[in-house]
C-alpha cells in the first residue's frame, strides 16, 4: 500500500517526519519499504500483513500511528469525522430509485448503495488525482476516481454501476448460474462457476462480487445515472473466485483481507461529499443498506498473568488495557485480566494470544528482555539419516571432490533413474517441471560449468522416486588423477577404477563394505559398469557413462560416475571396526607372477590366495597387469604382492616360500601357471 | 716460556688458521696424535729429576686436552661451512608454483548449513528431518492457515497433486513432530523450500531454510529473544544483538521478524545492512496454540516458541555474494573461491 506522507498527515497532528513516520509503522509491523519521492513529497511504500487488512488504508494507518503514541500522532477533527461516519441526514430513508436483493447472505453479509440522476462525467479535482497518480493510481474521471480515493482513505472499495444499464434498474447479489458468462472491466470474456459470487442486475451479471465491474454496466461519458454499491463481502469467497479466474484487483485485495462491514454507508457518504464538493451534484435521498448478515464481535478475555508469561516482560494492566482501547476495543477490567472487544475492522482478533500480541506490541518488543530457556535440558544431536550423509560427504571431501547444489526441480533429461520421474502440476516451465529421481542429471548440469578438462564434483541430496524420498551421494569425474605440475607432467587417467576406489572408500567410511555385480544400466558403458551391493542389496550404480549418451548430451567425454542411496545404506547394519591386534615382528614380502585365462576373474584368485595363505598372510595387492608379446592369446599376466607376517615370531624365508608355493598350486586349479 | 706452553701456543695458533677439515686433520694428527709433537714432548720427562715428573705429566695432558676440545670446535665450525658451500649448489628457484593437490571444497550452502547445525546442537537442540514432497496438510492446515487465506499469497506454491506439494517452508516439519514425539522438546531442521516464483539475483525457486522451536513449560517470548541472542552470537560473533519487529505468520501469535545488529560494520552503516546497521534474518514467535491443541498438547501447561531462517542468506553475507543462482550454477570458478 503506498500512501503520501501529507495525507497520513491530515489525519494525524504530528511533527514527525517521513522517516520517523515510517520507522514507527515498520517497529509497529507495517514494514515501510521505501519512501519514495513524489509531486506531493514522500509516498510511503507500506507492507502490510495479510491478518490486517484494515491498514489498507490512510485511516488504518493513521489509527495504528494515533495508537502507539497519542501524544506524538494526535488525531485531527477529519479523522474524527471519519470515524464518525459523515451523516448525510438522510441514511434512514429507502432509496426508492433502486431495489437491491441478497440471495447469498453467507457470501455478502452487506450490500448498500445510493444513487446519483446526474452524472458529472468530467475530470477530477488536481488535488484528488496528484494524490491518486502519487499513490500509484491513474485518474480516469471524476467517478472512477472519487471510488478510489475513498478506498485508499478508508479502504472500502466501491463501484460505479450505469444504472440505466441495468435491467430493472436493480442489483441481485447471487452465484453465478450454470455456463454464464460477462466480458470484464478489462475487455476479458469470462465464463464462471457455480460457486463464484456475481453481482447481477434482474438478467444477467455485472460484476464480480469483490473483484471486477463488467463492461457493459461501466460508467463511460454517456453516462446520465449512476448507481454506487459500497458492500462487504466474505472474503474466503472472493479470494478463491478472484484465484480460479487470477484476476488479483485493489478490490479484491482488500476483500480478501476483511474489509470493515461497519464501514460501507460511510464510505458511500464520504464519496457523496466528496463529489458533491468537486462538481455539485448531489445524491438522490436515500440509501438502500441490507445488512443480514450482521455479526457481533464477540469479547475475548485476556489474564494479566498469561500476557506477563508469553510476553516476558510485565506490562502494568492499566497500560495493557490503555493500548486495547487506543486500538479501538472496548475494554473492561475481569478477575485477573481484561475484556476486549475488538472493532469491527479487527477479524484478527480472536483469542487470549492475539491480545497479547497487541499488548506486547504496543508496550514495544525493544523493551522485551532476553533469557535462555530453563528447565529441561534435553540432547541435542543429528539424526542418523545426516549423520551417514555427513560422514559421506567427508569421505568425498578427503577424496578431493568438490561438492555442488544442483536444483532438484529439473526438465527431465536422459541420466533420470530408469522410473517416470513425478511431475509438477503447475510446472514454473519445462526446465522446473519435473522433480529429479537421480542426482547425475544435476551433476551434468555442472559439469558444464567447469573451467577445467579434469573435474571430481559430487553431490549429496534427496531424490524422488514415485514410492519415497531418497537421501543419495552421487560423483561425476573426469580427466587427471592430479592437476598437471612441472615436476611430474600428466598424472594417470580418471577410469572406471577410480570410481571403484571412491566407492570402497566411501564404504569404508559407512563402515558397510560395497561389493560389485554385473548391471545392466542404459545410463552407462554396456561393458563397464556395476550395480553396488552391501549385503546382498543393491544400493547404486557407478560405471563409465553411456559414450553415446555422453555425445547426445554434449557433455565432455570419457565421464565416470556413481550414484549411492543413502537412505537405504541407512537401514543396512553397520559393521563397526573391531580392533585387531598386530604383530610385533617384521613380514615379509612374497611376489607372484601368473599366467591365467582373462576370464578368470581377479576376485576369484584373490579368494584362492586368501584361503591358501590364511593365517600369516596380512595384505594381497595385485601390481601389474601385463597382456601381449610374451603371452598366451586368451591370457594375462598378473602379478600380485604378498605380506606374510607371524603374530608370535619372525619368519624364515623357508617358511615364506612354503606359503607362496602353497599359494601357486591353489592356483593352478584355475589355470594359473607360474610366468 | 715452558716448552709445553709453547708448543700449545703454536698449536692453537695452526688449529685457528686451519681453513679445511683435512688440513686440521694433518693439525690434529701433527701435535696430538700418537707420534705427535706432545707424544714426543712427554718423553722429554726423563730428563727432568723425579719430584717435578709428575707435575711436569699433568701439564702436557692439560694442554692436549684443552686443544682437543679447540679442534672440536673449529671442526664443527669447518663442517658447517663446509655443508653451507655444498648447499648452495643445490639452491633452487623458490617462485615455482607448488605442488598442486586435489581438494576437497564443501559447497558455501554447506558450509553454512553445517555452522548453523552446530550452533543449535550446541543449544540442544535435535535435528528432524520431513519430506521435501510434503504432504499440503503439513505445510499448511497443520500450520493454522485458515482454508484460503492470503496468507498462502507469499507461498505461490509447486503442487504434485491435490494432496501433495513442494514444501514452501520448514516449518512444515511442526506437524510430524508433534505426532511423534512429546513435549518438553527442542527440535530443527535445515533443508530446501520451493515456491514457484520467478527466478532473478534476489529470488530463486528452491532455497535452503532452518527451522528450529521449542515447548517447554513457562517458555516466553523472551526465551525466544535470548536464544536467537545465542544463536546469532554462535554464528557471527558475541557482540550480536537481536532486534523484533511485529509480524505475521499463521502459526505463530505473537508473530515477528528478527534482525541482527550488522557483524560486518558494527552499527556504522555498511553495504550489508543497507546503511541501517540491522539485517532482517527471519521470521520467529510463540507457536500457535491452535497447533499445540491440535496435538492435546496442554497451553496452559506447555508453551513453545519457533524461528526461521534463510540458509543462502550467511554466505550471501559472509561472501558479499549478490546473486542467489550462483549458488545453482556451480561454477567451478565460484566454488573454487570458499574452500569451505
Amino acid at each position: 500500500m503506498r500512501v503520501t506522507h501529507e495525507w497520513v498527515c491530515e489525519y494525524v497532528e504530528t511533527v514527525a517526519s517521513p522517516q520517523e513516520i515510517a520507522d514507527t509503522l515498520t517497529m509497529l509491523g507495517h514494514e515501510v519499504e521505501a519512501i519514495e519521492q513524489s509531486d506531493l513529497g514522500a509516498v510511503l511504500a507500506v507492507k502490510v500483513t495479510p491478518n490486517r487488512g484494515d491498514c489498507l488504508s490512510v485511516l488504518g494507518i493513521a489509527r495504528e500511528l494515533a495508537a502507539s503514541d497519542p501524544m506524538r500522532f494526535q488525531p485531527t477533527e477529519l479523522m474524527r469525522e471519519a470515524i464518525r461516519g459523515w451523516t448525510l441526514g438522510d441514511e434512514e430513508t429507502p432509496l426508492s430509485a433502486t431495489s437491491v436483493t441478497i440471495e447469498t447472505p453467507d457470501l455478502c453479509p452487506r450490500y448498500a448503495a445510493r444513487v446519483w440522476n446526474e452524472a458529472p462525467m468530467q475530470a477530477s479535482a488536481d488535488w484528488m488525482q496528484a494524490r491518486l497518480i502519487a499513490c500509484g493510481m491513474r485518474p480516469i474521471n471524476v467517478i472512477v476516481d472519487t471510488t478510489n480515493y475513498v478506498m485508499l482513505e478508508l479502504g472500502q472499495p466501491l463501484h460505479a454501476f450505469d444504472l440505466d444499464r441495468l435491467r430493472e434498474e436493480r442489483i441481485v447479489v447471487r452465484t453465478a448460474r450454470p455456463g454464464e458468462k460477462m466480458r470484464t472491466l478489462d475487455g476479458i470474456e469470462r465464463e464462471f462457476s457455480t460457486e463464484m459470487m456475481l453481482i447481477c442486475d434482474a438478467e444477467r451479471p455485472v460484476a464480480v462480487a469483490g473483484v471486477m465491474g463488467g463492461e457493459e454496466t461501466e460508467v463511460t461519458q454517456a453516462t446520465k445515472r449512476i448507481l454506487l454499491e459500497s458492500a462487504h463481502f466474505q472474503p474466503t469467497s472472493v479470494r478463491r473466485t478472484r484465484r480460479a479466474l487470477n484476476l488479483p484487483t485493489e478490490a479484491s485485495h482488500r476483500f480478501e483481507r476483511h474489509v470493515d462491514p461497519e464501514g460501507v454507508v460511510r464510505a458511500l457518504n464520504r464519496f457523496a461529499l466528496l463529489l458533491s464538493q468537486q462538481t455539485g451534484v448531489a445524491q438522490e435521498r436515500g440509501v438502500c443498506d441490507l445488512y443480514p448478515g450482521r455479526s457481533e464481535p464477540q469479547p475475548v478475555q485476556v489474564r494479566e498473568a498469561r500476557w506477563n508469561l508469553l510476553l516476558g516482560m510485565d506490562v502494568p494492566r492499566a497500560a495493557a488495557a490503555a493500548s486495547l482501547n487506543s486500538l479501538g476495543m472496548r475494554v473492561a477490567e475481569t478477575e485477573g485480566g481484561l475484556t476486549a472487544t475488538p472493532p469491527s475492522w479487527r477479524a484478527d482478533i480472536a483469542i487470549e494470544e492475539d491480545l497479547v500480541e497487541e499488548i506486547g506490541r504496543l508496550a514495544g518488543y525493544e523493551n522485551m528482555p532476553e533469557r535462555l530457556p530453563e528447565g529441561s535440558t534435553p540432547q541435542g544431536g543429528e539424526s542418523a539419516l545426516t549423520s551417514l550423509r555427513t560422514r559421506a560427504r567427508d569421505a568425498m571431501l578427503r577424496l578431493g571432490f568438490i561438492e555442488v547444489v544442483t536444483h532438484s526441480l529439473r526438465a527431465p533429461s536422459p541420466l533420470d533413474a530408469p522410473c517416470e520421474p513425478i511431475r509438477l502440476r503447475n510446472p514454473a516451465s519445462p526446465e522446473v517441471s519435473v522433480l529429479r529421481n537421480s542426482l547425475l542429471p544435476g551433476l551434468a548440469d555442472a559439469a558444464r560449468r567447469q573451467h577445467d578438462d579434469s573435474f571430481f564434483l559430487f553431490e549429496v541430496g534427496r531424490v524422488f522416486l514415485p514410492e519415497a524420498e531418497r537421501v543419495c551421494i552421487a560423483g561425476l569425474m573426469r580427466g587427471q588423477l592430479l592437476p598437471e605440475h612441472w615436476r611430474s607432467g600428466h598424472a594417470a587417467e580418471v577410469d572406471v577404477f577410480t570410481v571403484k576406489g571412491a566407492l570402497q572408500e566411501v564404504g569404508a567410511r559407512l563402515h558397510r563394505l560395497p561389493a560389485f555385480e554385473q548391471s545392466n544400466d542404459e545410463r552407462f558403458h554396456p561393458a563397464k559398469q556395476a550395480r553396488v551391493v552391501v549385503g546382498g542389496q543393491e544400493v547404486g550404480v557407478m560405471g563409465e557413462l553411456s559414450r553415446l549418451l555422453v555425445e547426445r548430451m554434449h557433455l565432455q567425454p570419457s565421464l565416470f560416475a556413481f550414484e549411492l542411496d543413502l537412505t537405504s545404506l541407512m537401514e543396512l547394519p553397520e559393521a563397526t571396526p573391531r580392533y585387531k591386534p598386530f604383530s610385533a615382528f617384521p613380514h615379509v614380502r612374497r611376489d607372484i607372477a601368473i599366467e591365467v585365462p582373462k576370464d578368470v576373474p581377479y576376485a576369484e584368485i584373490e579368494r584362492r590366495i586368501r584361503e591358501s595363505a590364511a593365517g600369516l598372510l596380512e595384505e594381497v595387492w595385485l601390481f601389474d597387469v601385463y597382456e601381449g608379446k610374451g603371452i598366451e592369446e586368451g591370457k594375462h599376466s598378473l602379478g600380485i604382492a604378498m605380506t606374510l607376517r607371524h603374530m608370535e615370531k619372525t619368519l624364515t624365508d623357508e617358511e615364506a616360500n612354503e606359503v607362496r608355493e602353497q599359494v601357486l598350486q591353489a592356483l593352478a586349479s584355475l589355470g594359473a601357471k607360474q610366468r | 716460556m715452558n716448552p709445553i706452553e709453547e708448543l700449545r701456543a703454536k698449536a692453537e695458533e695452526e688449529i685457528e688458521q686451519a681453513e679445511q677439515l683435512d688440513a686440521l686433520r694433518a693439525v690434529e694428527i701433527r701435535y696430538l696424535g700418537k707420534s705427535g709433537e706432545f707424544t714426543a714432548l712427554l718423553r722429554t720427562v726423563g730428563t727432568l729429576s723425579p719430584e717435578k715428573r709428575p707435575a711436569f705429566g699433568k701439564a702436557v695432558n692439560e694442554a692436549k686436552e684443552q686443544l682437543q676440545s679447540l679442534v672440536e670446535a673449529r671442526r664443527s665450525q669447518l663442517e658447517l661451512i663446509e655443508e653451507r658451500r655444498a648447499s648452495e649448489r643445490e639452491r633452487i628457484d623458490l617462485t615455482m608454483p607448488g605442488r598442486r593437490f586435489r581438494v576437497g571444497i564443501r559447497h558455501p550452502i554447506t558450509e553454512a548449513e553445517e555452522r548453523i547445525k552446530a550452533a543449535l546442537i550446541g543449544l540442544g537442540f535435535e535435528f528432524f528431518e520431513g519430506p521435501e514432497l510434503e504432504e499440503a496438510k503439513y505445510n499448511f492446515e497443520a500450520l493454522n492457515y485458515p482454508p484460503d487465506h492470503p496468507a498462502m499469497d507469499d507461498q505461490d506454491t509447486f503442487y504434485v497433486d491435490d494432496h501433495r506439494l513442494m514444501r514452501t517452508q520448514c516449518t512444515a516439519i511442526q506437524g510430524r513432530v508433534f505426532e511423534q514425539k512429546q513435549p518438553p522438546l527442542r527440535v530443527f531442521t535445515v533443508g530446501r523450500c520451493y515456491r514457484n516464483e520467478a527466478v532473478d539475483r534476489t529470488h530463486g525457486h528452491t532455497f535452503h531454510q532452518v527451522d528450529a522451536f521449542m515447548v517447554d513449560e513457562g517458555i516466553n517470548m523472551a526465551h525466544l529473544k535470548g536464544t536467537l541472542r545465542a544463536f546469532a552470537s554462535a554464528m557471527f560473533g558475541a557482540d550480536t544483538r537481536v532486534r523484533f519487529r511485529p509480524d505475521y505468520f499463521p502459526f505463530v501469535e505473537p508473530g515477528v521478524d528478527y534482525s541482527i545488529s550488522c557483524p560486518f560494520c558494527a552499527g556504522a552503516g555498511c553495504a550489508v545492512c543497507k546503511g541501517t546497521a540491522w539485517i532482517e534474518l527471519g521470521g520467529a514467535g510463540l507457536i500457535h496454540p491452535n497447533i499445540l491443541r491440535a496435538h492435546d498438547i496442554d497451553t496452559e501447561r506447555w508453551t513453545g516458541w519457533a524461528f526461521g531462517l534463510g540458509v543462502e542468506r550467511i554466505p550471501m553475507m559472509q561472501y558479499q555474494i549478490d546473486d542467489l543462482r550462483l549458488f545453482y550454477d556451480n561454477d567451478s570458478r565460484f566454488l573454487e573461491q570458499f574452500r569451505a
